[in-house]
């Protein structure tokens, strides 16, 4: 460690205000953390433990921006962040947030990078070099054009990194930034910021869960459990592979299939499902990979009605979807969405978990065993019935959110990047559950870009690329 | 129309709402010029009750959506008003607020009395042409002015940063509420909630599963954008640049032109 500290945390504690829904819950709790110019550092901890909190106060958004009771100080190069405005911290600590969507807010490229620029002053020529340096340096000339709307989650990403460097701050805060990303865009994003650190030696601090990859990029590591520093650092179990079932396919029928499909959203020109044919076999795990934009998404809408093919058929359980109603092939696919928060509205998540079911006029003593049995298999019984589900934590959100469709025991799931939020326990714990449904003859298909997650649920991988499917393949025994 | 088409066109209705990225001239225009355009075709359509002159307004407003090539949403956009102007004009015709020429229909049912005139009728049409000249300009404003124009047009008319961001925020969640209702539409569908079956209004549960994720997400996203705003240096200087400014051209003039000329006409033409 350098002599020089970019962060110190002395005693910091945070108390999140009490509301109706949610109980007053210390977040951080008498932490002392130091962390010198120029490291790499990978903080880590399960759902809940305080990672967001810790970089929130590394720009000065707690205590300033958000409310509750904060105890302690933090100094970024030597200055309290108590005595600056998050504004003045601006040049000296760049914060990147979990969701682009949440950050970008102008329509087009040049604006989003210029907007730093503008609020500080600078003088257009300024902004004028700033731009275009920062253009080139994370490759993004190309989609100057673009409006922002029309990027994909890997550029939007690079894109929200670009707006906050263009202010060359010396400390770089990132929450969780590969969550989303595929493969190719989690390695470009590393090694852009491999980059920042060595050219400029930028300390850069970041949160996240699927550590396998940053590991090993990381100078250093820091944990937290509870509001307070685990030491040593503890890193996180990999997830268990999971030997693969002899003879899935071979004994078990088709429940879904598609022949031929082809969509294209409203407005688009290029199709983004193009020809896909696909069985989806009971008491099988079919993992859908590939890069962001490649459609995977999409068929899993496909799958459920809210999308409907423009040419092909899809067969559910012998029935063409055009038939039926969403509600009715409800019944037989269960589709998790990607955000939980548009999911969950219910007072009590007992009322969450019933909601479902309730709508397919399931008799109440079967929901109640179903609601008992997805609390179990998700592991959030210690959350209770009565708590709000809108009160919880990321990770708590996106269980329950899987949870409420559980119940609706239909033939097939369907989850759509269920692992976002996730610590690697709870996705272990969802890793069993879904090979606990595949041993009931379930069939589960998941779209995920989680590598890790993939290898410990697939019994086959099924690639797209631009709406195709590029290779299918069984995991071998 | 299946359930499939059905899901369609709702889609393309809550598109219709929001900006469209194109590069028509009513895009390359600058953001005053049209919402100075808005307020004057709104108050001419609310100081007239002819529906002559609420008509030549209707026209000119469509005549603006036809230059722009902005037909298929700009009809969407009036379909979404269809009940509104139904509403409006029923209540008119049954319950006029004017009551004059020839008497078609005379009742008293209980408490309330219903007189359908000539003069009542002709009221009642230019209500409902009006719903549909302040509605479409406006429509026209949201689909060709983008937040990041819009805001910069406001901050060089020199008004203050918070007001000119809260605008253009207000103006950007038009398309991203719609997104988020859609959204929102499909995680509950997908949970077999009926939204075509029943009304919303005697349901209480649909109205929450709408409401409840729409009232998070809309708090969530002011929260997280004000925070991302603020940690990028937002209101730290009394005058922060305005990098691109927008600059009026040849087309500003051209409307503001036509309309003078439509104003006027409405104001000449005799009822």
């Amino acid at each position: 460690m350098t002599a020089d500290p970019a962060i110190e945390f002395r005693s910091v504690s945070f108390r999140h205000p009490a509301s109706r829904a949610n109980r007053p819950r210390e977040v951080l709790a008498g932490l002392d953390c130091v962390i010198g110019e120029g490291e790499r550092v990978l903080l880590t901890g399960p759902s809940g433990s305080g990672k967001t909190t810790f970089l929130r106060c590394c720009n000065g958004l707690i205590p300033h921006a958000r409310p509750g009771t904060f105890k302690g100080d933090v100094f970024v190069r030597g200055r309290n962040t108590r005595d600056c405005t998050i504004g003045d911290l601006a040049t000296t600590v760049g914060m990147v947030f979990q969701d682009p969507d949440h950050q970008i807010f102008s329509n087009d490229v040049i604006s989003e990078i210029a907007f730093g620029p503008e609020q500080l002053g600078w003088p257009p020529s300024r902004i004028d070099r700033a731009v275009n340096e920062i253009l080139e340096q994370f490759r993004l000339d190309r989609l100057c054009d673009r409006q922002t709307t029309e990027l994909s989650w890997g550029e939007r990403q690079r894109l929200a990194i670009a707006s906050v460097v263009v202010l060359r701050p010396a400390i770089l805060i990132l929450d969780e930034p590969f969550s989303g990303l595929d493969a190719a865009n989690a390695a470009g994003l590393l090694d852009l910021l491999e980059r920042l650190n060595r050219e400029s030696g930028m300390t850069i601090v970041l949160s996240e869960h699927r550590t396998e990859m940053v590991a090993r990029w990381a100078s250093r590591r820091i944990s937290l459990l509870d509001g307070r520093l685990i030491e040593p650092p503890v890193p996180d179990a990999p997830l268990r592979d999971r030997p693969p079932r002899p003879g899935a396919k071979a004994a078990r029928p088709g429940v879904v299939t598609l022949e031929n499909v082809a969509f294209r959203h409203p407005g688009k020109v290029s199709p983004a499902m193009d020809g896909v044919s696909l069985t989806l076999y009971a008491g099988e795990a079919t993992v859908l990979a590939g890069p962001n934009g490649s459609g995977k998404s999409t068929l899993l809408r496909l799958l459920n009605g809210l999308l409907r093919p423009e040419s092909g058929r899809i067969v559910v359980n012998g029935r063409d979807v055009r038939e039926s109603t969403v509600a009715e092939i409800a019944r037989t696919v269960g589709l998790v969405c990607q955000h939980a928060d548009y999911q969950l509205f219910g007072e009590t998540i007992a009322e969450e978990l019933a909601f479902a079911p309730a709508n397919l006029g399931t008799p109440r003593d079967v929901i109640e065993q179903r609601v008992e049995r997805a609390r179990e298999g998700l592991g959030i019984e210690h959350l209770g019935l009565t708590a709000s589900p809108l009160a919880l934590s990321v990770g708590e959100k996106q269980r329950v959110s899987i949870a409420s469709v559980l119940t609706m025991d239909t033939q097939v799931l369907a989850l759509d990047e269920p692992t976002l939020g996730l610590d690697p326990a709870a996705k272990q714990r969802l890793a069993g559950l879904i090979d606990a449904l595949c041993a009931h003859g379930k069939a589960v298909v998941i779209a995920t870009h989680d590598a890790g997650f993939s290898a410990a649920v697939a019994d086959r991988i099924v690639r797209l690329e631009r709406g195709r499917i590029v290779d299918d393949r069984r995991v071998q025994a | 129309m299946t359930d499939g088409e059905g899901q369609r066109d709702r889609r393309h209705a809550y598109r219709a709402v929001g900006y469209i990225p194109a590069d028509t001239f009513l895009h390359r225009m600058d953001p005053r010029t049209k919402l100075l355009t808005v307020l004057a075709i709104s108050i001419a359509a609310f100081a007239t009750i002819s529906p002559l002159r609420t008509a030549i307004l209707f026209a000119f407003v469509v005549c603006l959506a036809v230059a722009a090539g902005l037909v298929r949403p700009f009809s969407r956009g009036l379909l979404l008003l269809l009940p509104l102007l139904v509403f409006i004009v029923v209540i008119d015709i049954f319950f006029p607020e004017i009551s004059s020429g020839h008497v078609y229909l005379s009742a008293q049912v209980g408490p309330f009395s219903s007189v359908i005139t000539s003069g009542g009728l002709l009221y009642a049409a230019a209500k409902g042409i009006r719903i549909l000249v302040i509605g479409g300009i406006s429509f026209l404003f949201v689909m060709t002015t983008s937040y990041t124009d819009f805001v910069a047009s406001l901050r060089i008319s020199r008004l203050p940063p918070v007001i000119a961001f809260s605008l253009g925020y207000a103006l950007k969640s038009m398309t991203a509420l719609a997104d988020d209702l859609r959204n929102i539409m499909d995680a509950q569908r997908s949970r077999a909630l009926e939204f075509d079956r029943g009304t919303l209004i005697k349901n209480r549960r649909k109205l929450m599963a709408l409401g409840v994720p729409m009232t998070v997400s809309i708090l969530n996203r002011a929260r997280y954008v004000t925070e991302a705003m603020q940690s990028r240096g937002f209101a730290s200087t009394p005058r922060p640049t305005c990098y691109r400014p927008p600059r009026p051209g040849r087309h500003d003039l051209l409307l503001l032109v036509a309309l003078g000329i439509v104003c006027l006409a409405t104001l000449l033409i005799p009822v």
